[in-house]
């Protein structure tokens, strides 16, 4: 298997999850963990998916990467909520949202078909980001509340 | 109910960390890596993250001013406008990437997510809150997008 793609996904995941804690004011001696994290949550779910496991499961193992690696390397501050939070951030599932919101755009359109097309992409598209959210909120939990940092 | 006041004002009162143009540069990076996780084109890349650094300005500009669904009404209807004019110039070949990724950072996907958490964690009431906000801020997204789509495709069709 060529793990090279998954690794580049890490990558840019890692860069996200730092911009975005930058964004949400966490201080600069802390913005590795976020990368850290971040790498090691994507990275595991492309590789679990990529090796056959279903999405939400491949999430919840992401997540409680994402929150365990949080948590092991802020263990003497407060960012470890922050840094697990950020992390997953790329996990979400922004796409499937965006597909939800752009069938509830042609919802409202005159064909009937289209109309149809359009209820069937909502409701697939709504159902799945909720498993997916439940996912990640399942793996960014356990880790957080079995060990010092709590929500 | 005071001393919570004068502990509220306190937070309040703590300076930001970054500066207005970091924060700007931070969600212009943030838009081009999720771009390239969406695995969008190099130039839907750019047009995604110069969206999302306008949007950013114009949300740091009314964001005192008005409420937040009007912010985010105007943020996301600013973001799609953008995007869609450097997908109507046949700048990208990767429309709905492009266009995913330069909204992709007004989805409340923190307030989702700590909903979630909360509802785990028995706070039922704080949860649904977060997760009820979360989907009127998705309303108010695609109330934004469809203007903006309006506007950009106004006679075109």
């Amino acid at each position: 298997m060529n793990v090279v793609p998954f690794l580049l996904s890490g990558m840019w995941a890692a860069l996200f999850a730092v911009a975005l804690a930058v964004a949400y004011g966490a201080p600069v001696a802390a913005l590795y963990v976020p990368f850290l994290a971040a790498f090691a949550a994507r990275f595991l779910r492309d590789l679990l998916t990529g090796l056959g496991l279903g999405l939400p499961l491949a999430t919840v193992a992401a997540g409680l990467a994402a929150s365990f690696v949080a948590v092991r390397t802020t263990r003497k501050s407060a960012a470890g909520p922050v840094a697990a939070i950020t992390a997953i951030l790329p996990l979400s599932p922004s796409s499937l949202i965006f597909d939800a919101i752009r069938a509830v755009i042609h919802l409202f359109d005159k064909d009937p078909a289209i109309v149809a097309a359009a209820a069937t992409a909502f409701t697939t598209n709504t159902v799945k980001s909720v498993i997916i959210v439940a996912a990640l909120a399942i793996g960014i939990a356990v880790p957080l509340v079995v060990g010092r940092n709590r929500f | 109910l005071s001393q919570w006041r004068r502990e509220l004002q306190a937070v309040d009162e703590i300076a930001a960390p970054y500066g207005r143009w970091t924060l700007v540069a931070a969600y212009a990076v943030s838009a081009f890596c999720i771009s390239r996780l969406f695995k969008t084109d190099w130039p839907g890349s750019v047009i995604a993250a110069l969206a999302c650094a306008t949007a950013q300005i114009v949300r740091a500009t009314i964001g005192s001013r008005f409420n937040v669904g009007v912010t985010v009404f105007i943020t996301a209807m600013t973001a799609s406008m953008f995007s869609t004019i450097g997908l109507r110039l046949h700048y990208s070949e990767t429309i709905v990437p492009t266009l995913t990724s330069s909204v992709a950072l007004l989805i409340p996907s923190l307030w989702l997510v700590t909903g979630g958490l909360d509802i785990m964690g028995g706070q039922i009431r704080f949860g649904m809150t977060r997760m009820l906000i979360s989907f009127l801020i998705f309303a108010t997204i695609v109330t934004g997008i469809a203007f903006a789509l309006l506007i950009v495709t106004w006679g075109s069709t």
